[in-house]
């Protein structure tokens, strides 16, 4: 009875919660797709394919 | 991602049964649509402004835009400045111990969370760094040192230098002790107290700035010099050696690298802002106080336990926050780039084992265990490292944070400064007297700012926060990621930024 007799409160919370739910459920199944696909392709980008600029000014403070 | 999406529907999980404490919250504001139908609109401003980056922004700009020189003054306004900042240092400890020990009527509890906490990093983000101008610390460590000069001369040691390794670790912990003071303490409304506390901040930091002079010493260890700081970076002008330059916001943010513990800073502003609003309003509230009161059963005092729940809650939130960063964060680095760099650093691992195995413990010319020539070829950085490069852009939204928070108590409670600076004691005034300048009879207009006008600038504030992390946020990774990747890279921050942006709106609706 005290869930139920909360459940309005609980409605309001939802409705906040519900866009993160949406957009993170969206971007989560999207990189999946990608993961995917990447795995099928093998996986491996290649030694001149940099993920990562390494510019060593960038490090300054 | 996977590690994204459990601690998201973690928080959503602990996030309902708080909301069903959430009693008598209605009827404050008189909004034309209900208050969640602001975090879906929100939600959509950030996803078009996610869009818009990707498809137009296509090269780093904030860090190539240029200042204009605006005005210069002279350098002397430095001591007035600095003269002003001890003054009011000074007066706080002064009245903490001297005046009514009643929390409103004194002038320290007021000075500390709302004229310093709260009044110095907003008048920051219009006018640039305040605080570096008044900060009595820096300038009693200035003054300090010119008359130490003055007096020994060359027989004066040169100071010692901070290991690289602290970085602003030292700021990041001194702003949780503060927070702390702020949100747990027992003693946060009694003058004298905070007066103590001053006095030995002030004691730790003249001894740490004699020791590794004023200028490293502030500007990796002063908790509010380095926070009120990244807060100005966000400002359209910026002070240097007496010339004022403009510029457009956030490219300040942009501009400035960061060094291991700046996160550390701004994840501790955000997370203990967080539990400002959970702990403050009727969300938390009573589950904090039988919390409090199951503590006090184990022998503590009531006191003291409520105080032990509060600073748990405290930390929980500063790393529940800390958490979204981080796998927001890896999420940037493409489950690719994640299993070539494991399975070169296993490699390099086996290789150097085979090379242990193969070599002679007595070989000569080498010690046993000393590196090999095999290395790992560099590939993507530590989650740590690119939370540090990204931590500018997690500014603003400590900023946005902050000022939805606390903009109602600057609007009120800021009224309350110069009638408490003519009246610092709190002491009985004959009638029709205004004391030291003369505005002690002032009172507090509740009336000025409605409800709706708060909220509305705090939903414009957490907006425009989120969305200037975004522009942060995407501008870095066009520099640090190729210019393919650098889009797809900020997914995963935008699933961030829209949790913060809707937990923000939801606690501040809760107030």
């Amino acid at each position: 009875m005290f869930v139920v007799a909360h459940l309005g409160h609980w409605y309001e919370s939802v409705l906040y919660a519900a866009p993160m739910v949406i957009i993170g459920s969206v971007l989560w199944w999207t990189a999946k797709r990608e993961r995917d696909r990447e795995a099928a392709e093998d996986g491996w980008e290649g030694e001149d394919d940099p993920q990562w600029n390494d510019d060593p000014r960038l490090r300054d403070d | 991602m996977p590690r994204l999406i459990a601690l998201f529907t973690a928080a959503i999980v602990l996030a309902l049964p708080a909301a069903a404490q959430a009693h008598g919250l209605v009827g404050r504001r008189d909004l034309p649509v209900p208050a969640w139908l602001f975090a879906w609109a929100a939600t959509a401003v950030l996803l078009v402004s996610f869009v818009g980056l990707g498809a137009l922004w296509r090269e780093p700009r904030l860090g190539k835009a240029r200042e204009r020189r605006l005005l210069s003054v002279p350098a002397w306004l430095e001591i007035p400045f600095g003269l002003l900042g001890i003054a009011l240092l000074g007066l706080t400890i002064y009245a903490g111990f001297a005046g009514i020990q009643i929390d409103t009527a004194n002038w320290t509890p007021t000075a500390i969370f709302v004229g310093l906490w709260v009044g110095v990093p907003f008048l920051s983000l219009l006018v640039g760094d305040l605080y570096a101008a008044i900060n009595p610390l820096r300038a009693m460590g200035r003054a300090t040192g010119w008359i130490a000069g003055k007096v020994a001369g060359d027989a004066l040691p040169a100071p010692l230098v901070l290991p690289e390794r602290f970085g602003r670790w030292p700021a990041a912990l001194g702003l949780l002790a503060f927070a702390w003071v702020e949100l747990a303490f027992p003693g946060r409304g009694d003058p004298s107290q905070l007066a103590v506390l001053v006095v030995l901040f002030c004691l730790v930091h003249g001894v740490g700035m004699s020791l590794y002079g004023t200028e490293p010493w502030i500007s990796r260890c002063d908790p509010f010099a380095v926070w009120f700081g990244w807060v100005a970076t966000l400002a359209p002008v910026r002070w240097d050696r007496g010339t004022l330059y403009g510029r457009a916001p956030t490219v300040g943010t942009a501009a400035r690298r960061a060094v291991p513990g700046d996160a550390a800073v701004v994840l501790v502003a955000i997370g203990t802002t967080t539990w400002d609003g959970l702990s403050g309003g009727d969300l938390l509230g009573s589950l904090t106080g039988d919390l409090a009161t199951e503590v006090a059963k184990t022998g503590l005092s009531a006191t003291w336990a409520n105080a032990f729940v509060l600073t748990i809650g405290m930390l929980l939130a500063v790393g529940f926050v800390t958490g979204l960063v981080f796998a927001g964060t890896r999420g940037m680095i493409s489950p690719a780039a994640r299993r070539r760099a494991a399975a070169e650093a296993s490699k390099a691992s086996a290789e150097r084992k085979a090379d242990r195995g193969d070599e002679p413990r007595d070989a000569p010319g080498k010690a046993s265990g000393a590196p090999t020539s095999v290395k790992p070829r560099s590939g993507p950085p530590s989650v740590r490292q690119l939370v540090t490069d990204f931590a500018p852009a997690l500014v603003p939204i400590g900023v946005a944070y902050a000022v939805g928070h606390y903009l109602s108590l600057l609007a009120f409670q800021g009224q309350a400064i110069p009638q408490l600076l003519s009246n610092p004691l709190g002491r009985e005034l004959a009638p029709g007297t205004g004391g030291w300048l003369g505005t002690a009879g002032w009172t507090i207009d509740y009336s000025w700012l409605s409800s709706n006008a708060i909220w509305y600038l705090q939903v414009a504030a957490l907006l425009t926060g989120h969305v200037a992390s975004l522009v942060l946020s995407h501008d870095r990774a066009l520099e640090r990621f190729p210019k393919s990747r650098a889009a797809r890279s900020q997914r995963a921050m935008l699933v961030v930024a829209v949790i913060f942006t809707c937990t923000g709106l939801w606690l501040l609706s809760a107030v």
